[in-house]
């Protein structure tokens, strides 16, 4: 009887493992692509996209990481999305916090009004956006971090005011009698108590604010300080101005690909915890 | 307590109110106002301000007679209802086989969510020089191996396009959504499915009556999720078809009005954007009602 | 280890904070001159120009240089920002933007004597307009396309050195001939056997046998059949030239005069269908289907690539791929030549005054691709630099030297006298003297019909077809780019 069932529970996770397996090679295939076309000719790579190229030529990659201005755009998205991302947390996180705690119309309302927006596609206010930063003189990094935490506002109030609701008041209480001033109370006490909603915040923000296109093409342009994403579409469409360079786009394309590999392998662990935990409770 | 609270929540909200004002609420008021105007980008037709320049419904009723934006939504609707089905089916699959095999899931689930972290403008160049070279010259073409017309040209119509364009948006999501499944699971009691068991319920028995109700909350938010992030995608399209082969989605639509006509009218432009807007809302809000509902009498 | 994580973090975030600040102040303006160029190849060259300028003179240029596709859209956020373009360019058709908006200096505004005297000496029908009337730019140069040819391979083909006499009599011959031409060519490809043709009258014959040059050959012509502009624009100039003389022609017409395109678009997609069934490829003949659009087989590169390498005996281009060729073979391109395409109109199908099918067969459409606009809107100072250093570029000796060397132009004022590198930009002096000149109305088409609508007819319903295009197939198709045109008049 035992026998059975295990060998017959055997077939089934085998059968299980190669689905698994198979999805698996799908998933990563592109990659596998991406990695394997960076070191090949135009033509190499037209003629045998698959296979392992015929010799580990970095040329490609330099001239790509050249054109993309490897080191100035890493910097800039970085600048970017790490301004943008810590501006993001803490004005949505104590916005979010005051709306939990003053439970008066006002501050319903202002929660009613983030959470609409939520719906508001980004096409809808885009050139009205645009021209109202050249107004006011923000059409530049500056103003993109900033509009970046406009942006932002929304799904985060959202994701924290959730989780604020779960944090004992009798805390804060404790806190104040014991004399903290609002900043430390919220820093110190009810700050820390959210860390998991934070990693997911952090996280999902600083995802699409990395990999973003469209914004930083309609600030920024051809400009000096263009992020890595924007790097990538103007190499593309000025060198091989017509047609497909694919002995550029794979190797830039990889070069964008890797920081985030790198950062991935090293907080795998907190990026999935944190997506799950507050995908939910959202 | 409460008077504490009172005094520092206009100060402590105050940068929010500012961002949220400046960056979304006057542009989309602002948006609102300029689509009722001849507004061309660098100048108003006919005047110096916007409001010398009004010309009441005329750009949206030129936005309803437009064959371009009508075909781009009926367009957009297909492709988000293929792309919904597929995207919720593989995502929910894949959290159930992860749940079931022995060991590895860690890193299967690593492995999955990972696509999710790349950028679709990248990343759809890559995916179109697959569907191009990959799969129409080398696997399942004419002269290959294993020869499936269906796979062949996909980004040259419309049709297949729609379920390459998925094949690619599921790619890069599944393994997100794939998560929010697997907390979901996670969270049904074990002995749900042990009472089940015992009194002889069957695999597809216990599918339909125990996992599916319990799973409404994580679908609520997945089909929330992929309902709207599919009818507002951009980037892919623009990076696998650029709208080509009557591909082309609302997004890009509203993106490319400003370039096709000199001088470009972004009046027009506007107007459809606040349709987007006006669809999407709709949208949402119809589907938050709906499943909330379910969820209730679940 | 947290904790390390943590304070190494917020450092990170502190220098962060202060690099943004930093980044966030704009420095002053350091330039006397912000010129904004649409004309992405030439702009490595115009850097160096810049520089010779700062030495000469000792004011400092700022170029600043897009690609096509975004051009209008960066330019104007520039044009609107506080530190704004003084010498911007913009082509015939979108300058109306720029006019309406304020942007740009009249002529009789130009404070610069000599400069105001550049302006009028442009000839009228080069000159940038506003509704008819006034002239506001300076052109970059002239362009021009048609069916190029390596002159060493036509002559190996043709088994004859004498070039001229065959030019003559290929500008001559009607569109019956040019088909025979074609098959011939054709034939000798295949089988390598003389094969005869005639033109104007005059018979030729292929050689009877292939030679090193000629044994790469794989197809008459090479088409990048991936790229819609290349036939949407270029090529659909031809039925549009046959209604409408120009591009303000175009602009000030009734809609309904659209209706006389039908036909000459019919007979355009039939020649199409005939030229397209003798296309070389990078790896021999490619015939129609979904290959003819695949950007790795039919790019631009791709087809220049594969004329450049002997492949195709023609290439329907412009002058300006010498510097294309050029990279991939040096001699050939030294070697290049310019023939007028051909057209199977009649002359009933032609409504513009003074035009007849034997001058479009002898033609070459010639157009200004860009021209130079002073910024209205600068202050007097800026303009008054801006000016200066227009009249340098075009006048001084560097400046000239730049524009046809370096830019490879053919400067809008070329005449008899002017010899280029470019050996196509001196075909193109060459037809601009025997005033064999086509107009180039197509500028003006409405939404982008070249390429939304006839081009992409044209990519998605015939080179799909490996099949001979029937007449209703034509015929609803030439009905649907009408209606195109004259609804997307209505959005002017």
């Amino acid at each position: 009887m035992r026998e059975g069932m295990s060998s017959r529970k055997k077939i089934k996770q085998g059968i299980l493992y190669a689905i698994m397996g198979l999805v698996a090679v799908y998933t990563l295939f592109p990659i596998y692509f991406l990695f394997v076309n960076s070191f090949k000719s135009q033509k190499e790579i037209v003629a045998s996209p698959i296979s392992l190229p015929a010799s580990f030529d970095f040329t490609y990659l330099k001239n790509a990481a050249e054109q993309i201005r490897l080191g100035e755009s890493v910097v800039n998205t970085l600048v970017i999305t790490v301004a943008a991302v810590v501006l993001i947390v803490l004005v949505s996180s104590l916005t979010a916090w005051m709306m939990v705690r003053n439970k008066t119309k006002g501050s319903n309302l202002l929660f009613l009004c983030f959470t609409a927006a939520m719906l508001i596609p980004f096409q809808s206010v885009m050139y009205p956006l645009v021209n109202l930063m050249e107004n006011l003189g923000l059409k530049n990094t500056g103003g993109l971090i900033l509009m970046y935490g406009g942006f932002g506002l929304s799904m985060t109030v959202f994701l924290y005011h959730g989780f604020f609701k779960s944090v004992p008041l009798s805390l804060e209480e404790a806190a104040v009698i014991d004399g903290a001033n609002i900043f430390q109370l919220f820093f110190r006490v009810v700050f820390p108590l959210v860390k998991p909603i934070t990693a997911t915040v952090v996280i999902t923000n600083a995802m699409w604010i990395w990999n973003d296109y469209l914004l930083p093409f309609l600030i920024i342009g051809n400009n000096d300080s263009k992020t890595l994403t924007l790097s990538l579409y103007y190499a593309k469409s000025l060198s091989g101005q017509y047609g497909n360079p694919w002995e550029l786009i794979f190797p830039a394309v990889l070069i964008c690909v890797v920081p985030i590999l790198v950062v991935f392998i090293f907080l795998q662990r907190n990026i999935i915890e944190g997506i799950a935990a507050g995908a939910v409770k959202g | 307590m409460e008077k504490y609270y009172k005094k520092w929540f206009k100060v402590l909200s105050l940068p929010a109110v500012i961002l949220f004002v400046v960056v979304i609420l006057v542009p989309f008021v602002m948006g609102v106002a300029y689509s009722f105007t001849a507004w061309r980008g660098s100048y108003f037709k006919g005047s110096e301000h916007w409001y010398g320049a009004l010309i009441g419904l005329k750009n949206y009723i030129k936005v309803f007679n437009s064959q371009k934006f009508i075909s781009a939504f009926l367009y957009t609707i297909k492709f988000t209802v293929v792309a919904v089905i597929v995207k919720n089916i593989v995502s929910l699959a894949l959290a159930l086989m992860v749940r079931r095999i022995g060991k590895g899931k860690g890193i299967f689930r690593t492995i999955y969510f990972f696509p999710n972290l790349l950028g679709g403008l990248a990343m759809g160049f890559v995916w179109s020089f697959i569907f191009q070279n990959v799969f129409s010259m080398m696997l399942f073409g004419e002269d290959s191996p294993i020869h499936i017309p269906f796979l062949t040209n996909m980004l040259q119509d419309p049709n297949k396009a729609v379920f390459a364009m998925a094949l690619m948006a599921t790619w890069q999501t599944a393994g997100y959504l794939m998560l929010i499944y697997l907390n979901g699971l996670n969270n049904i009691p074990e002995d749900l499915y042990e009472a089940a068991s015992i009194d002889g319920a069957t695999a597809i028995q216990k599918f339909r009556h125990i996992t599916v109700p319990m799973l409404m909350p994580a679908f609520t938010i997945v089909f929330f999720l992929t309902l709207s992030s599919s009818f507002k995608m951009l980037d892919e399209n623009l990076a696998l078809t650029n709208g080509d082969f009557g591909t082309r989605m609302l997004s890009l639509q509203i993106l490319l009005t400003t370039r096709e006509n000199t001088p470009p009218n972004y009046g027009m432009a506007q107007a459809q954007a606040v349709i987007f807007f006006i669809l999407i809302a709709v949208v949402s809000i119809a589907q938050v009602i709906i499943t909330k509902r379910k969820e209730i009498e679940a | 280890m947290k904790r390390a994580v943590k304070q190494g973090v917020t450092i990170l975030l502190a220098g962060v904070a202060a690099l943004a600040m930093a980044g966030c102040g704009k420095a002053d303006k350091d330039y006397d001159v912000y010129f904004f160029n649409q004309k992405s190849e030439i702009a490595e060259s115009l850097n160096d120009l810049a520089a010779e300028y700062e030495a000469e003179t000792g004011k400092k240029v700022k170029v600043f240089t897009v690609g096509t596709t975004e051009g209008s859209e960066t330019m104007r956020s520039e044009l609107k920002s506080k530190q704004y373009p003084t010498l911007f360019s913009s082509n015939a058709i979108a300058f109306e933007e720029w006019k309406s908006a304020g942007y740009a200096l009249g002529a009789e505004e130009i404070s610069n004597g000599e400069l105001k005297a550049l302006y009028e000496s442009v000839p009228d029908a080069l000159k940038l307009q506003f509704q008819g009337d006034g002239n506001y730019g300076i052109p970059y140069n002239m362009e021009g396309y048609g069916l190029i040819a390596d002159q060493q391979m036509l002559q190996e083909v043709l088994d004859t050195e004498d070039l001229e006499s065959f030019t003559e009599d290929y500008k001559a011959a009607g569109y019956e001939e040019f088909q025979g031409m074609v098959t011939a060519l054709d034939e000798f490809i295949k089988n390598g056997s003389a094969a005869e043709f005639t033109l104007n009258g005059n018979t030729y014959s292929t050689a009877g046998e292939k030679t090193e040059l000629t044994q790469n050959l794989n197809g008459v012509f090479a088409v990048a059949g991936a790229e819609k502009w290349t036939y949407g624009n270029h090529f659909g100039n031809y039925p549009i030239s046959t209604v409408y003389s120009n591009v303000y022609d175009v602009r000030e017409s009734e809609p309904d005069k659209a209706d006389n395109l039908k036909t000459p678009i019919m007979k355009s997609l039939e020649e199409l269908d005939f030229l397209t069934r003798y296309t070389a490829g990078p790896d021999g003949a490619v015939s129609r289907g979904p290959q003819f659009i695949n950007s790795t087989v039919t790019g631009y590169d791709q087809a220049v690539q594969t004329f450049a390498e002997g492949k195709a005996i023609f290439i329907k281009n412009g002058n300006w791929i010498y510097a294309n060729v050029a990279k991939v073979d040096e001699e050939v391109a030294d070697r290049l030549t310019m023939l007028p395409m051909k057209v199977n109109f009649s002359d009933e199908d032609i409504m513009v005054e003074g035009l007849d099918v034997e001058k479009m067969n002898r033609s070459i459409p010639e157009f200004v691709s860009q021209y130079y606009i002073v910024n209205a809107k600068a202050t007097e100072e800026e303009q008054k630099a801006a000016e200066d250093f227009l009249l340098w570029l075009n006048t001084s000796e560097t400046g000239q030297d730049y524009i046809v060397n370096k830019f490879a132009f053919v400067p809008f004022n070329a005449g008899e006298e002017t010899t280029l590198e470019n050996p196509l930009s001196n075909a193109l002096i060459t037809y601009k003297v025997a005033d064999d000149l086509l107009a180039n109305p197509f500028d003006a088409a409405p939404s982008s019909w070249g390429t939304e609508c006839y081009g992409k007819y044209i990519m998605e319903q015939l080179f799909v077809n490996p099949e001979e295009w029937s007449e209703e197939e034509l015929e609803e198709i030439a009905g649907e780019c009408v209606d195109y045109w004259k609804s997307g008049m209505e959005e002017w």
